[in-house]
């Protein structure tokens, strides 16, 4: 039986332990974390959400050689899930920022979060963009238990896997634009070629202002150079913490519109912390949190 | 290259603070660049000063050194002339000078003084002697062959006998067989060692004088003086290998002053330099503190984009050696400037404790020394560069990023 590429698996059960074996097939680098994986579930209780199992950057194809109670076995979906989050819980001192928060957003997704002022919005963005941990729960991103990952290693799943729009477009002041974009190149050790630079900010439409540092730049353009500069290693998600917030309406507009364009072009999956209904509604699905929860 | 680029542009980012940090981390450079310089002149002035009174090896019976004379040339060298035709052969050696060390009185007919003589091979002698013998007036001594022998007098025993060039003075003094021989001497010259108390005492006479008067074919030692200072130790060693039955001992043995001096300086400079490191260091660390403290979002946001803390360390570490070398290499301009100027200018330092004469105030310019405190500041600056950023950069990202 064969999975593809990219699998997400769904298994829910009545019997109380259900385990499910894969055979590495290929002559692919063998991950140990997906050689045995074994769910316990209540009996009969449907697993809401289900708990998957989730194969991603996989370059070979899985085969189930052998499921003890098969019955329930209730097929694959093919379908690729970035972020997986079980029962996130975060606590600042007494004060409960998220509880037990269960979220799986998929590979290319827009994802909009939305919530009233200390609901938990950027508690949740900070986790999921690995800037902040959690007390309690699983998060996986893209097959990678983040809870096992040093420090060390955060950082450089940061570098690799994420790009972040700030609300203050955060550009580093002393770089030009161009240095800006080739400052994340640099850091992950790529040799820097101009034109794929010169390329992104011609489709993000600030070209002519490569050679300009950012206090030259109105807002609205400084947040395209972010934009541009979350895009340029072409990571598989960008966190973006009110990118509109700080910009006029049309701007904001322009704003939604480049990040739609570029996401679709990149196959980036964004999350996206906002309070404009209009971004809110160009997105996938909204998110809502309240109080720490999920609605 | 890159790296480098962003830590300059972010030096010149505030250029006046940058500026004057440069401009403390220069001062304090050139202080200890000239102060040094200045300790180093003093080191080598002293050390040929010593090295040309005493020679860099002096050669001399087996215990002319340990014991006293019970009568005088006791302990002398009787085979000098063949010994120091030998040592010559030797391409390192310069020359090998005879002296012979005597006392005794010195009268003008009218009034005695105590006197402490030296023979010497006058053509030598004055020859390695150069600068520091500063004779005042007539002539040196000459390999003389007129009847009535010469005396060179240092200026404050001449000052005593009423002396000038051409006066006739008597010396006395104890001859090898314990009785007493005079000998009548025409002035040459005077001189001064510039030590007044030595002033007071010291004369020259030519060896074949000296020995006449002691009755005696020996001479105390054998000063030998090298092509290089730097070789004493290796000749002391072959020359000890080579003659095993005479007593050896280098200039450093002989020379009280230099490293009395030598210490001294070193403790004055030392505890100097160190504090001038420290205001350096200090200088350098506020810079960098403030520059942390403000840029503490953005090094949030650099470490959100995926930066290792101990990267956001050595960004700053480089714009602290940029500062630093900036600093040091102004530094180096000027002392080197100040150094070359004095060459030119001639001033004169007042004379030393226990010493009447000026020396001229130069300074050295050491590559050692030099690159020994462009490295000294350097690494002080990057110590201070790691001392103000690492909390900075280990600070949660999220607190960074929310810094106002």
């Amino acid at each position: 039986m064969q999975f593809g590429k990219f699998v997400v698996g769904a298994l829910r059960g009545n019997e109380e332990h259900i385990q499910v074996f894969f055979d590495f097939t290929s002559n692919s680098t063998w991950n140990p974390k997906l050689q045995l994986w074994t769910c316990l579930l209540p009996n009969n209780a449907f697993h809401p959400p289900p708990r998957p199992f989730i194969a991603s950057n996989f370059q070979t194809t899985l085969r189930l050689i052998k499921l003890r109670a098969p019955n329930e076995f209730m097929g694959v979906k093919k379908m690729s899930a970035l972020l997986t989050l079980e029962s996130i819980s975060k606590k600042y001192h007494l004060a409960q920022a998220l509880k037990s928060v269960t979220l799986v957003i998929n590979k290319g997704e827009f994802t909009a979060l939305q919530g009233p002022s200390g609901s938990g919005k950027s508690t949740l963005l900070n986790i999921c963009g690995l800037l902040d941990g959690f007390d309690e729960g699983n998060y996986h991103f893209d097959g990678t238990d983040i809870s096992r990952l040093t420090k060390q290693e955060l950082t450089l799943h940061r570098r690799e896997y994420l790009g972040f729009v700030f609300q203050s477009f955060n550009l580093i002041p002393v770089m030009t634009v161009f240095e800006n974009l080739e400052y994340p190149l640099l850091l992950a050790g790529v040799k820097v070629r101009r034109e794929p630079i010169l390329a992104l900010l011609e489709q993000a439409g600030i070209a002519k202002f490569v050679n300009h540092l950012p206090d030259q730049l109105s807002g609205g353009q400084q947040q395209r150079v972010a934009i541009a500069r979350a895009l340029i290693k072409k990571p598989p998600l960008i966190i973006a913490d009110e990118p509109t917030a700080n910009l006029d309406t049309q701007t904001a507009h322009h704003i939604i519109d480049l990040m739609h364009a570029l996401g679709r072009d990149y196959g980036t999956t964004f999350l996206i912390a906002t309070h404009d209904e209009r971004m809110a509604a160009r997105c996938d699905r909204t998110l809502q949190l309240i109080d720490g929860e999920l609605q | 290259m890159k790296w480098l680029w962003f830590a300059y542009k972010n030096v010149i980012r505030n250029r006046r603070r940058s500026f004057m940090t440069i401009i403390i981390t220069a001062v304090g450079t050139a202080s200890i660049l000239i102060s040094s310089g200045f300790a180093l002149y003093n080191y080598d002035s002293l050390r040929e000063a010593s090295a040309r009174k005493s020679g860099h090896v002096v050669v001399a019976h087996s215990n002319y050194f340990s014991q006293e004379e019970e009568i005088p040339m006791e302990y002398g060298l009787s085979m000098h002339q063949t010994l120091k035709e030998a040592i010559e052969q030797d391409q390192r050696i310069r020359m090998a000078i005879p002296r012979l060390q005597f006392s005794g009185l010195i009268s003008n007919g009218d009034k005695s003084v105590i006197f402490t003589g030296t023979g010497v091979d006058p053509e030598r002698e004055f020859y390695v002697k150069g600068p520091f013998l500063n004779v005042l007036t007539g002539k040196i001594l000459t390999t003389t062959t007129e009847l009535t022998p010469q005396v060179m007098l240092a200026k404050n025993l001449a000052k005593q006998l009423n002396a000038d060039f051409g006066s006739s003075l008597t010396l006395l003094t104890t001859t090898t067989d314990g009785v007493l021989n005079a000998l009548d001497v025409q002035v040459q010259g005077t001189f001064s060692v510039g030590v007044p108390e030595l002033d007071k005492r010291l004369l020259f006479v030519a060896l074949p004088t000296a020995q006449e008067l002691l009755v005696t074919n020996k001479v105390s030692t054998l000063s030998i003086y090298l092509y290089e200072t730097k070789e004493t130790a290796k000749i002391q060693a072959t020359l000890a290998k080579q003659y095993p039955e005479l007593a050896m001992q280098p200039w450093w043995e002989q020379a009280y002053f230099y490293f009395k001096v030598k210490a001294l300086y070193n403790r004055i400079f030392g505890i100097l330099g160190a504090m001038i490191l420290l205001i350096v260091f200090f200088a350098v660390t506020n810079t960098l503190s403030m520059t942390v403290v403000e840029r503490t979002r953005e090094t949030g946001t650099l470490l959100a984009l995926g930066t290792l803390p101990r990267q956001i360390v050595r960004n700053f570490m480089l714009e602290a050696m940029i500062i630093a070398l900036a600093g040091t290499l102004l530094g180096m301009l000027f002392a080197a400037g100040t150094s070359i100027s004095l060459f030119f200018l001639d001033i004169q330092m007042p004379p030393p404790p226990g010493r009447s004469e000026t020396y001229p105030l130069y300074i050295y310019i050491s590559i050692s020394l030099y690159s020994l405190t462009t490295f000294a500041v350097i690494a002080l600056s990057i110590a201070a560069a790691w001392l103000s950023s690492h909390k900075a950069a280990n600070k949660p990202i999220v607190e960074a990023l929310k810094h106002v």
